[in-house]
């Protein structure tokens, strides 16, 4: 009986250690951002919820339209942009603020950085990256400025 | 299953990112020992073990967080408060809590006793089952609703409180069974942005006796200058008090005038200059006089004081002189505390140890450095290398997938720049066939490193 007690109390610790190990991920913030053009400011904000450090790589793109209504991105024309950081290693549980300049040459524009988080160093197998994207919309207006960018690329899938 | 056991506590301390190491001694507290706090990405885990008093006693606790639960799991001492009156005890076993933005709610579950704590280790002794919840929440209209139910060993509470607030005015009541005994309280308060007035009624309850005391006072502030008067009636001890202060720069100034069963003064003059603070006290309580000063020095590093005062003890009822000496020093992640109060001293000090793993935290880059150093990382067959890893001037950055890498810089300084084969994220063994040792900030000609797969 003692033993069969010991044995469930160890597996609810190791089922806590395995969730706790599974519950973690990356984040990126905000996921979308509406500015003022053509000359915009502002901040992303990567996350390694991790208890590994990762590297992260930011790689600026173009949102395109698409015949299938389907968003995809190439490279980026049409804005000038700066990055305070193209890369970063990120620490367990470390948060970086990341500043950009954009300069678009015209509007509406839209341009995605994608924040690619890399596992340290394997000396065989696969790299394993996962994407996340934070979309920024520059207009005229700020206001209702992604809907009408995406709008003007054949996107807008809303009502 | 025990050494998956073993091997799963044992891997705690290798996913630390920091351990704290506390050890000390004091014959004010009668106690030698030492703890250690693990942090780790999600969970804190303490452990302490010392003699307090004779007594061999210890402690061990973990704390995290699960599905915006905070759990504790180990030994705990808790307070859970209801409106006017509140518990403590010390619990060996769960506490489960969760704060919200208008509810708190916590449970706990285990064995309940009393806590030996020192700034150096704390040990529980548990004697009793106990268990009981708290939860409090926060209506419209300025209505706070809140209740305690616990029983630990043979004490009993079931506490109620209720309180509404309105512009300037609060009135709040709890009553119910405070440690077995009844217990109600009543209070008003207004409260302006100069001036507050309260008036309560209260059943206070030390050691097993209860005597009702009913409390009237005023405050008020004006700019630097303090002023507070009340006076309280019971059976036993009536009393008065008043008293004021005024803050004026540097200087700093109170007066305290007791009522109760004699007369007694306070008063007390402070001077902050700098990191330097000097401080002078006279107490006058039944006809005799004394006097009293102190100083102490206080920066990042160092900070040591000297105080000869007066305090009051709440388990004599007396007034007693103490000279207070207290010496605090830093060198680098180490502290070491050393005090003295009427020859009873303390001593103890602690140790942050960092592991590799890195700190938990926040990395703000606000400005874009206009002088930039980038390059591109290819292969022997001109192939782009993505996540490489380049050291320029001490930061580490990465290249994408066109192998391109960028770090910016404030000075056109020139860099070194160092290829890090062991932290490349693409996968596979890598050597450095060509790349230059230093670039300039703001040189318009890109960097051309060449690196090959073994």
């Amino acid at each position: 009986m003692k033993r069969i007690l010991f044995n469930i109390i160890a597996l609810i610790i190791v089922l806590f250690v395995v969730l706790a190990a599974a519950a973690v991920a990356q984040t990126i913030s905000p996921i979308t951002q509406e500015a003022k053009g053509p000359h915009a400011r502002g901040e992303i904000t990567v996350t390694n919820q991790g208890v590994v450090p990762l590297a992260v790589v930011l790689e600026p793109a173009s949102l395109l339209s698409a015949a299938n209504g389907k968003p995809t991105y190439g490279p980026l024309r049409g804005v000038a942009l700066k990055l305070s950081e193209q890369s970063a290693r990120l620490g367990p549980k470390q948060t970086r603020t990341i500043s950009y300049d954009a300069k678009c040459d015209q509007l509406p524009c839209a341009f995605t950085v994608f924040a690619k988080f890399m596992q340290g160093h394997t000396a065989q197998g696969i790299a394993v990256a996962v994407h996340l994207p934070s979309s920024v919309y520059v207009c005229e207006k700020k206001k209702g400025c992604r809907e009408s960018t995406l709008r003007g690329l054949g996107l807008w899938q809303g009502k | 299953m025990k050494r998956l056991l073993l091997s799963l506590f044992l891997a705690s301390p290798a996913l630390c990112q920091t351990i704290e190491v506390q050890g000390g001694a004091s014959s004010l507290y009668q106690a030698q020992g030492g703890g250690i706090v693990l942090y780790e990405p999600g969970f804190t885990t303490t452990a302490s073990v010392g003699i307090f008093q004779g007594r061999l006693v210890g402690s061990a606790a973990t704390q995290f967080d699960f599905r915006g639960w905070t759990i504790d799991a180990g030994d705990k001492q808790l307070f859970f408060t209801s409106g006017a009156a509140g518990i403590g005890t010390a619990n060996r076993g769960l506490l489960v809590s969760r704060k919200g933005k208008r509810s708190e709610v916590a449970f706990f579950l285990g064995a309940v006793g009393r806590a030996s704590t020192t700034p150096f280790f704390s040990g529980t002794q548990a004697f009793s089952f106990g268990s009981g919840f708290t939860f409090q929440h926060t209506f419209k209209r300025g209505f706070v609703f809140g209740t305690i139910a616990a029983t630990a060993g043979n004490r009993h509470t079931a506490l109620q409180d209720a309180s509404w607030k309105w512009r300037a005015l609060k009135l709040s009541e709890t009553a119910g069974l405070l440690e077995n005994r009844t217990f109600a309280n009543g209070q008003g308060l207004i409260q302006f942005r100069h001036f507050a007035a309260t008036i309560s009624r209260t059943n206070y309850i030390f050691q097993n006796q209860s005597a009702g005391v009913t409390n009237e006072g005023f405050a008020a502030l004006l700019g630097p200058l303090d002023l507070h008067a009340s006076t309280f009636q019971s059976k036993g001890a009536p009393g008065e008090t008043a008293g004021g202060s005024l803050r004026f720069g540097f200087l700093s100034v109170r007066a305290d005038e007791f009522w109760q069963q004699g007369h007694t003064f306070s008063g007390s003059l402070n001077q902050h200059v700098g990191r330097f603070r000097i401080s002078q006290y006279i107490n006058r309580s039944n006809g005799q006089t004394t006097f009293s000063a102190g100083g102490g020095f206080q920066s990042n590093w160092l900070s040591a004081s000297v105080d000869h005062t007066v305090l009051y003890s709440l388990f004599t009822g007396k007034f007693q002189n103490a000279t207070v000496v207290t010496l605090s020093f830093r060198v680098h992640d180490a502290t070491v505390n050393l005090g003295t109060v009427n020859r009873k001293w303390t001593a103890y000090g602690g140790e942050y140890i960092q592991t590799g793993l890195q700190l938990a935290g926040e990395n703000r880059h606000a400005g874009i450095s206009g002088h930039i150093v980038n390059g591109f990382v290819r292969d022997e067959k001109g192939v782009p290398v993505e996540g490489a890893a380049v050291e320029i001037g001490g930061r580490l950055v990465f290249s994408d997938s066109d192998g391109y890498f960028e770090a910016r810089f404030r000075k056109t300084k020139p860099v070194a720049v160092r290829i890090r084969p062991e932290d490349f994220t693409a996968p596979g063994t890598w050597k450095l066939l060509a790349a230059p040792f230093a670039a300039t900030p703001g040189d318009s000609q890109a960097i051309s490193v060449v690196v090959a797969r073994y």
